[in-house]
């Protein structure tokens, strides 16, 4: 046996080797056999461990973060929390119900989290239910979702293809601020010939919603409205039915960074992780395709705007917004159908939104259109700050 | 693992790292709001980057790829202040299986080692996530940070030694004030 104490680095190091960490276990042995022997060392040793569970208690948690799927492999919790260690049994009782009690600690604490988000969850959705009411505000009315479980990268690139004006009647229809609906895919947008396989060809069955979860991240996003001073009706109905092969489509509006995010929940149940091809999506704004695009076999979405399409808001809304998109036309975006913890996504920068926002009124329609013929709409107005959220539009 | 992978094989990876890697993103950026992009961007670019994966820890690969994906994002902007330990009370610390006495030391020992963990540099507090919570090698802490693995250990060594001491001064003075009460 050691006659000297084992030293704070030996200490971990033994402490690591028992959670089944690395070491050389011939090298810790005697260690070990120290630690039985030394209260002291022990004492140390105890201190060390309570570090530990310390220091996964202050960075395992992900307070304030959308948890994924419970106390699995998909959760958050710290891995010593999920997982049971390889033990050896090397010292007190008292030290390992110290370790127990750390370990019901994070179950109880992960509970404790899960209870007081759903709460809150449930808090915030309360508080984003009277949209339509009228605020005088757009910062108090218009919300916008963004803390999606899974939003798309915004991907550039310069690739282009033109897609042909002119919007189908029903997706310019509006239903309240912010609606989403069935559509059957209108002949200007329907898929080529050549279309890529069918949905369920790539796995995509029923509807996953979640607008609970939705309606939190609205509620936390009103700040987001707040700041920028932009009111964006949006929300409302997302829950569709669970027609096979089918989308939901949610446009949450703008960030701060005014990127217009649709979010597009296809089943949880799709096999397929790889990106879905022949996904269509049209922006139509004052009754005019201003970008359409279909999903290429990696996901990507390439489109450009017509420059012999109206400029978006010169019409409607008298805003000399034209001069504002002159000069970038080009869109990209990117649909990536993920299965595993994440909401597939629709993220579209535009431009034309980006910087006209806050000065005018849009009727914009989003629509996207799957390859098995089921389609979606969402419509939703962009407002200026003037403008109350009545549900109606008007002029500001 | 090495080159490509398929789509259900990548499909089981994204569920066993996901946990880690929005944890990773969550403790860089201290942004929510951010971690649910962030992760996707990252395995969306893990799984075009799959072909050339040389080898080696692919968790190493991913939180690679998360942390320059963070740290990119943070460049463009502005990092948010809010701290993700504040949300964490002491009074969540259970006192099961301890005297109440024991329980007012164990919690105002963990504050202690809250506040303390809070104050370490960014990059101590990844290592100490990436091997305490998500138990990784010091190689691939290392390989993440961009480190060697000698100056990993050190780096946690220091930042260990910085937390037993939090602990230690938390369990005085809660004993201390509990024998005055």
């Amino acid at each position: 046996m050691r006659q000297d104490h084992l030293s704070w680095d030996e200490l971990w190091a033994a402490w690591d080797h028992q959670r089944g960490g690395d070491g050389d276990r011939a090298r810790l042995h005697p260690l070990f056999r120290h630690l039985e022997q030394c209260p002291e060392c022990a004492s140390r040793y105890q201190l060390v461990q309570s570090a530990h569970h310390a220091i996964v208690e202050s960075l395992g948690g992900l307070s304030g973060l959308p948890q994924e799927g419970g106390n699995g492999p998909g959760s958050a919790q710290p891995v010593a929390a999920r997982q049971a260690p390889r033990r050896r049994r090397t010292v007190s009782p008292t030290t390992w119900r110290w370790g127990v009690g750390c370990a019901a600690a994070a179950a109880l604490t992960a509970a404790v989290w899960q209870v007081g988000g759903l709460t809150r969850q449930q808090s915030l959705s309360a508080s984003v239910r009277p949209l339509t009411a009228p605020s005088g505000s757009a910062g108090t009315g218009g919300s916008i979702g963004s803390r999606a479980a899974g939003n798309g990268p915004l991907q550039r690139s310069d690739a282009r293809e033109r897609q042909p004006a002119g919007a189908p009647a029903a997706v310019q229809e509006r239903a309240g601020l912010f609606s989403t609906a069935a559509e059957p895919p209108p002949k200007a947008n329907s898929l080529p010939a050549s279309s890529p396989p069918s949905a369920a060809g790539n796995g995509v069955a029923g509807i996953a919603s979640d607008s609970d979860v939705q309606q939190q991240r609205d509620g936390v996003n009103e700040k987001s409205a707040a700041v920028t001073g932009l009111g964006v009706a949006n929300r409302a109905g997302q829950t569709q039915s669970a027609e096979p092969g089918g989308v939901e489509l949610t446009v949450f509006g703008f960030r701060p960074a005014a990127q217009l995010r649709a979010r597009a929940s296809v089943s949880r149940a799709a096999t397929a992780i790889a990106p879905l091809e022949g996904v269509r999506v049209t922006v139509v704004s004052a009754g005019t395709v201003v970008w359409s695009g279909e999903t290429a076999a990696d996901g990507s979405l390439h489109s450009v705007l017509s420059s012999t399409v109206p400029r978006p808001g010169t019409t409607r809304t008298g805003n000399p917004s034209s001069r504002l998109v002159d000069s970038t036309l080009a869109e990209t975006a990117t649909v990536v159908f993920w299965k595993t913890g994440f909401q597939p996504v629709v993220w579209l920068d535009v431009p034309w939104m980006r910087k006209t926002e806050g000065q005018g009124l849009h009727q914009s329609v989003l629509m996207m259109s799957m390859p098995d013929g089921q389609a979606k709409t969402a419509t939703w107005w962009a407002l200026p700050p003037s403008v109350p959220l009545d549900g109606r539009p008007g002029q500001p | 693992m090495r080159g490509g992978v398929n789509a259900a094989e990548f499909e089981r990876l994204v569920r066993e790292y996901s946990p880690m890697v929005r944890s990773l993103i969550y403790h860089i950026t201290r942004s929510p709001d951010d971690v649910d992009d962030i992760a996707q961007d990252v395995f969306l670019r893990a799984f075009q980057a799959m072909p050339t994966f040389r080898g080696g820890s692919f968790r190493a690969f991913l939180g690679r790829i998360a942390r320059n994906r963070c740290y990119d994002l943070l460049r463009q902007r502005r990092a948010s202040s809010a701290s993700p330990f504040l949300a964490l009370a002491a009074d969540d610390w259970p006192s099961a299986e301890r005297s109440p006495e024991e329980t007012v030391v164990a919690r105002e020992a963990v504050a202690e080692v809250i506040r303390v963990v809070g104050q370490l540099s960014q990059v101590d507090r990844e290592i100490l996530l990436l091997r305490h919570v998500h138990e990784f090698t010091y190689d691939e802490i290392a390989a993440v940070l961009g480190m060697r693995s000698g100056a990993v250990r050190t780096r946690i060594s220091r930042a260990r030694q910085k937390v037993v001491a939090a602990l230690e001064r938390g369990q005085r003075d809660a004993s201390g004030s509990s024998q005055l009460g």
